[in-house]
């Protein structure tokens, strides 16, 4: 299946702007109202970490309200975030947790025995950076190790069956899935020059480039109204998570599913 | 940040850095927080370590600490609870490494069987946590906050290569 040709295209410095105002200011912003919406692992993640050993190291990418993490002594569990704000809420629940960019992973090479990296992907804004992410979780993978890595997908329904995020709408319960089309809002993003369309919530990706609303809850006491934060994100095509994964050298991609509109890959650190 | 995750810390990402390993620790809040010794961990986790950053980070954290700091103490569900017990383990570790009682830079080669020895290490590597310092980066001197707990490894955009 090909990539389509809906492809943005931006240079290193623009990327990271778009990611700086569109993902991590915003983060910072709704990070706590983002925690509590983010409280209940998904099996197949958990799934996945069961596989750890006695004395395993095990590294949580873009780790975020610390979700994944559990209270086990039989492996040691370390989270990374780039905002402080969720890095925080993770050490207030008593984890390892330090700030870095996905990007530039500060931990030495082939150490760590398995990896995830949940839901992070998908904010960065070329392809050259998704495979970048991709290399370092390599990188820092012992011989043996694995990492699994889930992105949010283009493709929120399949077979027929709506992905749990379209579901939690109740209006497109009542509509078969294909006329769930999202109606076309744009927002310019000033810093770049580029413009992004504004997805419409719980409806299916027309794009694959976009920019999701967050309303943040306002407590009772504040009169102003909800504020309303765009993320960025990237949404993947089919092949598109496996076919990146296949570019790096020392990697085996060992399982990819889908899983509730997302599509995961396992992969191995392998020695060539 | 507990002594195990330093020993997993690099900076060679900075640019122009060629190993940046280990980073050098300053420590300027140390909190002792007691937890649960889990014996197979600690003689699973021992082989992955650099043995020699291991010890010499627990140098360094005695050597650049104001032993009047050491903040509260922390107890779990799986320890007694006297207040006694903690203090008198806090002292404890004050008294070790004021009295150079560190670990040698060799491993020594029956450690699966030597409990008291494993203990020293789970010691060290988990209940030493520094909540405010630094670490430095080997080759620029560059200083990496740590508050609350937290180092703050994320670069500035000229820092990236």
């Amino acid at each position: 299946m090909q990539i389509t040709n809906d492809i943005m295209s931006l240079n290193e410095k623009n990327a990271s702007t778009l990611e700086s105002q569109h993902v991590h200011d915003v983060y910072e912003n709704i990070a706590s109202h983002f925690s509590e919406t983010r409280q209940k692992p998904w099996p197949n993640v958990v799934k996945f970490l069961n596989k750890s050993r006695p004395g395993a190291i095990v590294l949580d990418v873009g780790c975020g309200n610390a979700k994944y993490f559990t209270n086990t002594t039989d492996i040691y569990q370390l989270g990374c975030d780039r905002s402080t704000q969720l890095a925080q809420i993770c050490k207030n629940r008593n984890h390892q947790v330090f700030n870095c960019d996905c990007l530039q992973l500060p931990i030495r090479s082939n150490c760590v025995d398995l990896c995830i990296s949940i839901a992070v992907l998908h904010h960065l804004a070329t392809s050259d950076r998704r495979l970048k992410a991709l290399k370092e979780i390599n990188r820092v993978l012992a011989v043996g190790g694995q990492a699994l890595v889930y992105v949010w997908a283009k493709e929120q329904c399949r077979n027929q069956n709506l992905s749990t995020y379209l579901k939690q709408s109740k209006v497109n319960n009542k509509h078969k899935p294909e006329s769930l089309v999202e109606s076309t809002k744009e927002f310019c993003v000033e810093s770049i020059d580029v413009n992004l369309p504004i997805h419409t919530n719980r409806s299916n990706f027309i794009h694959n480039d976009l920019l999701v609303p967050w309303k943040l809850n306002q407590k009772k006491e504040q009169e102003k109204e909800s504020e309303t934060h765009l993320r960025y994100y990237h949404v993947f095509e089919e092949c598109e998570l496996k076919l990146l994964c296949e570019q790096i050298n020392d990697c085996k991609v060992i399982d990819y599913y889908y899983d509730q509109g997302n599509w995961c890959v396992i992969f191995e650190k392998i020695k060539i | 940040m507990k002594l195990l995750t330093h020993n997993l810390l690099s900076s060679k990402c900075l640019k122009g850095v060629k190993v940046g390993y280990p980073l050098r620790i300053v420590a300027k809040d140390v909190k002792i927080s007691e937890s649960e010794f889990n014996k197979e961990f600690v003689k699973k986790i021992i082989p992955k370590l650099d043995w020699k950053v291991f010890v010499n980070a627990a140098v360094q954290v005695r050597s650049t600490y104001d032993c009047t700091n050491v903040v509260t103490q922390e107890f779990n569900l799986y320890q007694s609870t006297t207040i006694l017990t903690g203090f008198t383990k806090c002292l404890f570790f004050l008294f070790q490494i004021g009295h150079g009682n560190d670990l040698s830079d060799e491993l020594i080669d029956d450690y699966e069987d030597d409990e008291e020895y494993l203990k020293k290490v789970h010691h060290l590597l988990m209940e030493v946590e520094i909540i405010n310092g630094e670490l430095i980066c080997p080759e620029t001197e560059r200083v990496f906050p740590i508050s609350s707990g937290i180092p703050n490894l994320l670069l500035n955009e000229n820092e990236v290569s």
